[in-house]
């Protein structure tokens, strides 16, 4: 067959070019360590490189916010547990006030010891994390939680609000705790009650509600689950009138508590009914309302607060230690129910964690195959790759010396 | 004889000399582009009849033939077209194809980024650092959008530039093949080896480096000139006349150049017709790579600007308001009415208003629609889907505007102007949705990443109830734009027994109070989720509002007539259905609750109400409830033997007292109250619409319940009228923009509330709602927002490396043809040496000729001396 010299000339330049062109790409796979260099390389692994890499970046993602998760869990569990140390201690204080020797003055100084452990571990109960949260606040971690109401008693004042954390694809932990189920929501040793005065309470300074004493259990039994409400009524219902007076109403149905309608008000007398005994101080103004609330749960506060209110006013007399005798064992019951409750909620973050650390191993398991699956598909096999690239360099070189030795053949080298 | 011999010899040595010159022609054309080698035509002269015969007189070149193959040329053309077209492809795709997967460029890490960011901000949602990092997050991302964006702006001004330049030349190349065309037309008649040889290669290879830029063909005319074609036959060049192109925005898409064909009628756009060559390959690139590519990163952005926007907005920020637009609104005015192009050829005046809204962006596809309004009337039109030709929407306005046409996830508003038949526009939904893409917002305060509500139980429930913390679906409802920082009204739910609730408004968290309409008794199964407040955007309470339901009425029967009730409903399919029950007469409330609560999708709650009061006992007054004796004669103590009395507790009748008056509260059934004694003895009852009757001694009234009706959306209530409902009771929206629900088993007289998250400054709800779009199928409801992307690499990847097999089958073709084309026509300098030597050798014989011819001459003279 005929051949032109422009044939020769250009087959072997674009030969060339062809095996340099494929030197060049085995070089740079070499020195980057890929075996795709483009997605064209390979259309499907490099969607895959795409995905694989979206979901490293979630598995890290994830592992940070185990790391938080972890933080917050240890921070709960050293506030609960610094907790629970405390209502030991008052625990043994509450056995030592039974002791029939001790004075009215001994309870008050013991009284003023566990005053101390309340405010101890009403600074644990507004613990705050290091970017200044209240933990157990629920949603409202920018407010301490617990904080006095008008009448002097702690109230929980965050919602039921928790926060979860996302530590894997389909896993959200909850990573924070509430202080409503740990603190407040404690089941009461007996069926018991709580006072609050009514937010619409007109009298300046507020008058004050104490934290009240159960006396007569069954008598409140009895009633439960009645509330009640202490309604001071205008000054002209008196007898005579003119005087500060309250009458004592059921809730349910409105009805006036046995003979307690329109009673004069003298502050800081007891005012009994059901069983029960509260202490209303100040000077209410007409139209006030104190709630005495029936409930099976106490809160931790209260516990303390109804305890340090009976120590600083039981005395000796018959009555009184009687009363005194139901608030101790009572207040027993209700401290190992505390420290249950926060037994309870210790083992909830300590779950939590056993899920996170769980939670952890599982990324790191799905985090090393991604990494397996990603080097599987876009990692070079070296051994290839070099075997490949010195094949192309010894086909290069044939092709330039094979190249000059056919162009030095012409003719006109004989025509002399 | 000697004259011969000479003749003879002088003929050969011209004919050698013809020989060396055309050999030495080739010999220095041999890198001569498209030359084809010449050889001389050499043949015997005439011969001379003597008497002895015909004797030889010598040779002559009779003409230069041009060894050329017409078919391989042609051949050659078509390949060169062929691979000009890929090559050029190869080499574009390539640039996007490294453009799209590189990490620096890309949108995977920039998505993985905000994510990352987004959960670091949900783990700590008051913290500001978090927040922020956040928000330079999402500008980062907006960035990498607006740079993708820019990056295919970019590559359509280089495909327009380089459609500019490929004109440029196909009208030179033209040119110059026209004017060759009139140089060799008329020269060839003499026969092949009489032809112009040098200017039919010139033209030759003019018409090759035309199919480099462009796909054509030819036809050979019989005065040797060639028409040269492009397209699907639109003449370039015929004969010496020459048809220019150029190129002209697009009348579909002013940021895209077309190519027309300035014919004699006016400029045609041939840009769809074109293939072949460099600007066959610009422009499949254009249409093949860009525009996708744009529509489907434009996909991404508009499904994460709508969805993320849609979930912000359900939030609420640090400082307690409402969540704002995360990013721009992807149906803002310039967004929206960027998304229809009329055609610059509707007619005029161009007083056609229209756009687009995004409605569903799950729903949205990457193609690029065509709405065309085809006649015969201005009314008809019909709404194409590019990429696949199917028609999605299509019909007739009717008249009025404005007037909107759905598809696949938009709406194209026509808003005003003069739609006529034969106007044409382009809609495309997604295709500048990079390019909005934007941050909204401007503060680490505004991110929205906790819910406006929360839910709560009250302190002294002693069930045990739980309430779901609640999910929030549309904060433009009344609930939430009433008043800034609260829902309207806060709500209160008591459980007025163990399985019946009311809801009340807790505006006043003191006295809650009932809601406009009541919402009173309502059905608790326990221990089952009960949801209190639906997700039903339709849901619709009915109340009944009949003359004598729910009034005292004397006697022991309520008085309610017979009524029949027909609900139209939507069944889940979309079919309409409709069901009819009826209630018999003196039916109470709570037997047609009961009725109408059978009807598959209605729920029906009945409550009673009723007061007794003015109690006057001349001796011997005594109060029967239904039948049943209750003992006392005032207010306080009826309802202590009514509260105390077993059957009616367990009736669900309950009383409450104020001293004077006594309220008595029941679940739909009837109340019958019989007043024993004399004619002096009475108790007034009254009804809840303050109507009364004084019932003395022996004497008996009843008061029954109301009956509400909740219809879901779509359904609606018809009845006869007769007096318990009217004919077609109008209904109130229950809908609150959120849903709750309690389960469990609550207690009489639990609470539970809910109200706005006021300080909720550590929730981040929202924003794990907001996260968990990562792994939610938004695109297209079948794809992440990750692997829609992802799938995009895949797709220009699969193009990139099928271009790279095409141009490499596409090169080795050409190679091929231009081998054989190069084999028969190209140069072979031994061949010519050989020739050279050849002729030389001749011409040296020839020589010898004439000095033999001297010889004779010479001995002849000295002969005749």
């Amino acid at each position: 067959m005929r051949i032109s010299n422009i044939d020769i000339f250009q087959r072997a330049s674009g030969n060339m070019m062809d095996v340099q062109r494929q030197l060049a790409r085995t070089q740079e796979q070499l020195s980057l360590g890929k075996r795709i260099l483009s997605p064209a390389d390979d259309p499907v692994a490099a969607a895959q490189i795409v995905n694989v890499n979206a979901e490293k970046a979630r598995l890290e993602q994830y592992s940070h916010n185990i790391t938080t998760l972890d933080n917050r869990l240890e921070l709960m569990d050293g506030s609960l547990g610094s907790i629970t140390e405390s209502l030991q201690r008052v625990r043994e204080l509450a056995v030592q006030t039974g002791d029939g020797a001790l004075t009215l003055r001994d309870r008050q100084s013991l009284a003023q010891e566990v005053q101390e452990r309340l405010q101890e571990i009403v600074s644990y109960m507004n613990t705050r994390d290091a970017s200044d949260e209240y933990v157990f606040a629920g949603f409202q971690g920018g407010a301490a939680p617990f904080q006095k109401d008008s009448s002097g008693h702690y109230q929980y004042l965050g919602d039921q609000g928790q926060r979860f954390v996302q530590v894997g694809a389909e896993t959200q932990v909850p990573m924070t705790e509430n202080g409503r189920p740990i603190f407040v929501d404690i089941q009461a040793a007996k069926q018991t009650f709580f006072t609050a005065p009514s937010p619409i309470n007109t009298s300046t300074p507020p008058a004050t509600i104490d934290a009240g004493q159960m006396i007569d259990q069954a008598a409140w039994d009895a009633v439960f689950p009645e509330d009640f409400a202490i309604e001071f009524r205008p000054l002209a219902e008196s007898t005579p009138p003119g005087q500060a007076n309250y009458t004592v109403r059921s809730r349910s149905d409105n009805q006036v508590v046995a003979g307690l309608q329109n009673m004069t008000y003298v502050a800081g007398a007891t005012i009994s009914f059901n069983g029960i005994a509260v202490t209303v101080s100040g000077t209410p103004q007409p139209g006030d309302v104190f709630n005495v609330e029936s409930s099976r749960n106490q809160p931790l506060t209260l516990t303390l607060e109804r305890f340090i209110e009976g120590l600083n006013k039981f005395d000796n007399n018959p009555a009184d230690r009687a009363a005194l005798g139901k608030l101790i064992s009572d207040s027993l019951g209700n401290l190992d129910q505390a420290i249950d409750s926060i037994g309870m909620a210790r083992s909830r973050v300590g779950a939590r964690m056993n899920v996170s650390e769980t939670a952890k191993l599982q990324n790191e398991n799905v985090a090393l195959l991604s990494t397996k699956t990603l080097s599987q598909l876009e990692d070079l096999d070296y051994a290839e790759a070099t075997t490949r690239l010195t094949l192309q360099n010894v086909v290069l070189q044939a092709a330039q010396q094979s190249f000059v030795k056919i162009s030095n053949l012409s003719l006109f080298n004989f025509l002399r | 004889m000697t004259s011969s011999i000479l003749g003879i010899a002088l003929s050969g040595l011209r004919t050698q000399q013809t020989g060396l010159t055309v050999t030495g022609h080739n010999i220095t054309n041999v890198s001569t582009p498209g030359y084809s080698r010449q050889e001389a035509v050499i043949s015997t002269s005439e011969p001379q009849f003597t008497g002895s015969g015909f004797i030889g007189t010598g040779a002559m070149a009779s003409g230069v033939r041009r060894v050329a193959d017409e078919f391989l040329t042609k051949q050659l053309r078509v390949d060169t077209a062929t691979f000009q077209e890929v090559d050029t492809y190869l080499a574009s795709i390539s640039r996007m194809d490294d453009f799209l997967a590189d990490a620096r460029t890309g949108l995977a890490p920039a998505l993985q980024g905000w994510f990352a960011a987004l959960q670091g901000a949900a783990n700590d949602p008051s913290s500001l650092p978090q927040r922020q990092l956040l928000l330079t997050q999402s500008q980062g991302l907006a960035d990498r959008f607006h740079a993708l964006q820019q990056r295919v702006v970019e590559e359509n001004a280089n495909v327009n530039s380089a459609l500019d330049v490929y004109t440029q030349e196909i009208n030179a190349l033209a040119n110059s093949v026209a004017d060759l065309n009139a140089a060799i037309a008329g020269r060839v008649q003499g026969g092949p080896a009489a032809q112009p040889n040098d200017l039919l290669d010139q033209r030759d290879e003019a018409v090759r480096k035309l199919a480099e830029l462009v796909g054509i063909s030819t036809t050979a005319q019989d005065d040797g000139s060639i028409n040269v074609f492009i397209g699907q036959g639109q003449g370039l060049v015929l004969g010496a006349r020459v048809t220019t192109l150029s190129t002209q925005a697009s009348t579909t898409d002013a940021n895209q150049f077309e190519v027309v064909l300035n014919s004699s009628s006016g400029p045609v756009p041939i840009s769809d017709l074109i293939s072949g060559g460099k600007m066959g390959g610009a422009l499949r690139y254009r249409n093949e790579v860009l525009d996708p590519t744009l529509n489907e990163v434009g996909r991404v952005a508009i499904v994460m600007a709508e969805q993320v926007n849609e979930q912000h907005r359900l939030g609420m920020d640090l400082e307690g308001t409402l969540g704002q637009n995360f990013f721009n609104d992807v149906n803002d005015a310039a967004a929206a009415s960027a998304r229809a192009i009329p055609d610059s050829r509707n007619a005029p005046p161009s007083d056609r208003i229209l756009s687009v809204n995004i409605i569903d962006g799950t729903q949205l596809t990457a193609s690029d629609y065509e709405l065309t309004f085809s006649g015969p009337n201005n009314q008809s039109y019909v709404l194409r889907r590019v990429n696949d030709n199917v028609i999605v929407n299509q019909g007739e306005l009717n008249g009025a505007l404005p007037q909107s046409l759905f598809a696949d996830g938009f709406n194209i508003q026509l808003t005003s102007g003069s739609f006529q038949a034969g106007d044409r526009y382009v809609i495309q939904p997604v295709r500048r949705g990079a390019e909005f893409f934007d941050l909204a917002l401007q503060r680490p305060q505004e991110l929205a990443l906790a819910q406006p509500i929360r839910t709560a139980a009250s302190r002294g429930n002693t069930g045990f109830g739980v309430v779901s913390a609640g999910e929030v679906l549309d904060t433009g409802m009344a609930t939430f734009t009433t008043q800034a920082g609260a829902i309207t009204p806060p709500m209160l739910i008591r459980f007025t027994s163990a399985t019946t609730y009311d809801i009340l408004d807790n505006s006043n968290p003191n006295s809650p109070v009932d809601l406009v309409p009541p919402l009173r008794e309502r059905t608790f199964v326990p221990n089952s989720n009960n949801v209190i407040f639906g997700t039903d955007p339709g849901a619709t309470l009915v109340s009944s509002t009949g003359a004598l339901v729910g009034r005292v009425v004397a006697g022991l029967s309520n008085g309610y007539p017979a009524e029949s009730y027909t609900f139209n409903l939507l069944s889940p399919a979309g079919v309409p259905t409709s069901t009819t029950v009826g209630t018999a007469a003196n039916a109470t409330a709570a037997q047609i609750a009961a009725t109408l609560a059978g009807v598959p999708t209605i729920k029906a709650y009945a409550n009673t109400e009723l007061q007794l009061s003015n109690f006057t006992n001349a001796g011997g007054l005594t109060v029967s409830i239904n039948g049943l004796l209750v003992s006392g004669t005032s207010a306080n103590a009826l309802a202590t033997s009514i509260n105390n009395n077993t059957i009616l507790k367990n009736a669900n009748i309950r009383a409450y007292s104020d001293g004077s008056v006594l309220t008595l509260r029941a679940d739909g059934d009837d109340v019958q109250v019989t007043v024993g004694g004399g004619a002096g003895d009475s108790v007034r009852v009254t009804d809840r619409f303050g109507g009364f009757l004084n019932v003395t001694g022996g004497s008996s009234a009843t008061v029954g319940g109301v009956v509400d009706v909740e219809l879901p959306q779509y359904a609606s209530l018809t009845t006869t009228g007769n007096g318990v409902f009217t004919t077609s009771p109008a209904g109130t929206g229950l809908y609150t923009g959120y849903t709750v629900s309690i389960s469990g088993t609550p207690a009489t007289g639990d609470v539970f509330t809910v109200g706005y998250n006021t300080d909720g400054t550590s929730d981040n709800r929202n924003a794990l709602k907001l996260n968990a779009l990562q792994t939610t199928k938004t695109v297209g409801a079948a794809q992440t927002l990750e692997d829609s992307y992802g799938s995009l690499i895949e797709d220009v990847g699969a193009r990139t490396s099928q271009a790279r097999i095409g141009q490499e089958s596409g090169k080795s073709v050409l190679d091929a043809s231009t081998r054989r084309r190069d084999n028969v026509s190209a140069v072979n300098l031994d061949e010519e040496a050989a020739k050279l030597i050849q002729f030389e050798q001749a011409y040296n014989a020839t020589a010898q000729l004439v000095g033999v011819a001297r010889t004779l001459f010479d001995t002849l003279l000295q002969a005749t001396q």
